[in-house]
Formats: C-alpha cells, structure tokens, sequence
C-alpha cells in the first residue's frame, strides 16, 4: 500500500510542475522544468530549519504532519473507492489544516493568509452541492458504486454537467496561482505558509502534490468513470491543463468576489438539483 | 534532536510502514488497519527522513532570529 502512496506523491509534484509550466508557455514566458517541483521539494529538505520564537512550536510542527496524513488518508479513500463523505470530512480538515499552518507561526501574513482562509470557506460550499447532486442521480454516495452506475449509464460529465462543474470549481480553487489563491497571495508573501521553510514546507509539498493527486483523480472517477491506470493519468492531466488554462487566464479575485462566485455557482447548482429531483 | 534520533524514527516508521503493507498484502490484518498505520506513520517517517538528512553533525551559523 505504501508503494502507492510514495508515487502519488512525485506525481502529484510532477503534476504541479505541468501546471507551472503550461501557466508560463500561456503567458509567453518559457516557465520552470516540468519537474521543478520535486527538485523544490527536495531543496526545501535540505535547507537550514528551525522553528521561529514567534510560533506555537507544536502546532507549527504537528500541523505539517496533519496535512500529510489527511492526504494521505483521502488517497486510501479515493484509491479504495470509498466514502464521498469521508473525502467531504477530508475537505473540512484540510480547511482547518490551512487556517492552522496560518496562526501557528505567529507571522502577521500568516495571519492574513489564515483569515482569508477562514473567508474562503465558501470554496467548500460547491461541494455539498457535487455530494447532494451525485446522490440524487446514482443514489449512493460510495466512489466505487459511482462508477459503476457510470459503467452502466455513461459518464457523469455529461449526465450531470452542473454538478461536474461544481466540483472543478472547488478544484480550481485548490490550485495554486488560481482566481481563488487567496489564501496564498503575493500581497501577503506567501500567505498562510510564509513562516514554514526548511523541512517544514518540504512537508507541506508533499501534503500539496497527495492533495492535487487526490482530487484530480476524485474528479476523473466521478465524472468519467474507472479507467486502466493509463488512461486515468492521461484523463488526470486533461483536467489538469484546463485548470492551467483558467489560472493562466483569470486574474485573482479579491476576497469577497471569490465568494460571490462561489456561492453564486453553488446557487446554479442548487437550481439544477431542485430541478432534477422535481423532473 | 541528534541527527541519530532523526534516523532511529526514520527507520522504526520505514518497518511499521513496510510491515502495515506486507501484512495487508498476506491478508494477515484488515486493510483499515493498514491504511490507519500508514495515515499515521507516513508523516511522522516523511518527515523525520527530511529532519535527519537535514541535520548537521557540525556547530552551525546562529540565525538571525529578528530584533
């Protein structure tokens, strides 16, 4: 099972270097190596780290921790075709993860990072709309028994488009240099994760890349279907560079239209679900 | 912690990590509590494999830690 785990992990990194560098070739720039990011990852375990006087030492430490395990946790759960629940409890923790890395260190942009955090909760709201949705038309919440109503009825991108839709919105706004990268933007350094260096945001970018994996693969297992090993990556990076092409594209929002849009999508959706169930 | 502490919990999480694989793998334990083992020491081992190669045998520079 570890065996796994470990290449999900150099994918995932992989994969945000494929997002860096088709970000940079839209921009006109010729943008990093694709695989940029696990020599990052591997830079940052080699730097000097300690931990700052102003940080709450513990948490500073722990919540690096936490955030690999809850991803590394949703990995089995996706992977296992369990639970879209337990993926949704996955979610909630995440947030917390992000408003804790950000009051942990002490560091004013932290902070910031950490308040947006909290704001940009509604970054979540779409998702209840994907799990209300998903439920309503395959009646079960279990990833594998999605997939196989897929199996039988076709896919759910283009059965449920909507719903789809809700949940690349959510996505989108797990991306990094997206409209939705509040939490992480430049104003404010690197936001929630300023003062976590060294080892620390070593952990963090491998918490990142299972988390990218993890979702990209949620995507494709919900909406397209299971597919061979191969074709679900290929499928992976499809979705992917669309979301490269939107963060390429669209400048990031201020805080407060991030959750207009977001709460105006999860409204759509709503429509479409009254809708369907009255249909 | 000693650069030999980081080492000792490196290699008790790469066993706890390999044993959690291979038992599931036999079918001598439940795959949950595989993946609980791993949700738990995955991290822990991550990171202390970072810590140790990060540590220095040798007195460092002090850091400038602010005013």
């Amino acid at each position: 099972m570890i065996g796994l785990i470990i290449p999900a992990v150099f994918v995932g990194l992989l994969f945000h270097g494929i997002h860096r560098k088709v970000i940079a070739r839209i921009q006109g720039r010729p943008g990093p190596p694709i695989w940029q990011e696990i020599l990052h990852a591997f830079k940052f375990s080699f730097k000097q780290t300690w931990i700052p006087k102003t940080a709450s030492m513990p948490m500073y430490v722990f919540i690096v921790a936490v955030s690999i395990a809850i991803w590394s946790g949703a990995f089995y759960i996706v992977m296992s075709g369990g639970s879209l629940l337990l993926l949704f409890a996955v979610f909630m923790l995440h947030k917390i993860t992000e408003h804790g890395l950000g009051l942990s260190s002490g560091s004013p942009y932290g902070k910031f990072g950490a308040i947006r955090s909290v704001m940009s909760a509604a970054s979540e709201i779409p998702l209840f709309a994907t799990i209300a949705g998903i439920y309503i038309v395959t009646g079960s919440l279990m990833i594998s028994d999605i997939t196989a109503y897929q199996a039988i009825h076709g896919p759910l991108l283009i059965g449920a488009f909507p719903i789809a839709l809700a949940l690349y919105l959510v996505i989108l706004s797990k991306m990094h240099y997206g409209p939705f990268s509040i939490i992480e933007a430049k104003e404010i350094v690197s936001g929630n994760r300023t003062e976590h260096f060294g080892v620390w945001r070593a952990g963090l970018e491998v918490a990142y890349a299972l988390k990218t994996f993890v979702l990209l693969a949620a995507f494709v297992l919900l909406f397209v279907g299971a597919l061979p090993w191969y074709l679900m990556l290929l499928a992976m990076i499809v979705v992917l560079v669309s979301l490269s092409f939107v963060c390429a594209f669209t400048p990031m929002l201020s805080p407060f239209d991030a959750v207009a849009l977001q709460t105006v999508v999860t409204g759509g959706v709503a429509v479409y679900i009254v809708a369907m169930g009255v249909i | 912690m000693h650069k030999e502490s980081y080492l000792a919990i490196t290699i008790i999480s790469a066993i706890i990590l390999a044993l959690a694989s291979y038992g599931a793998f036999l079918g001598v334990e439940p795959p949950w509590l595989a993946v609980v083992a791993i949700v738990l020491t995955f991290p822990v081992g991550t990171l202390a494999l970072f810590l140790w190669w990060n540590a220095s045998d040798k007195e460092g520079d002090i850091p400038f830690t602010g005013y």
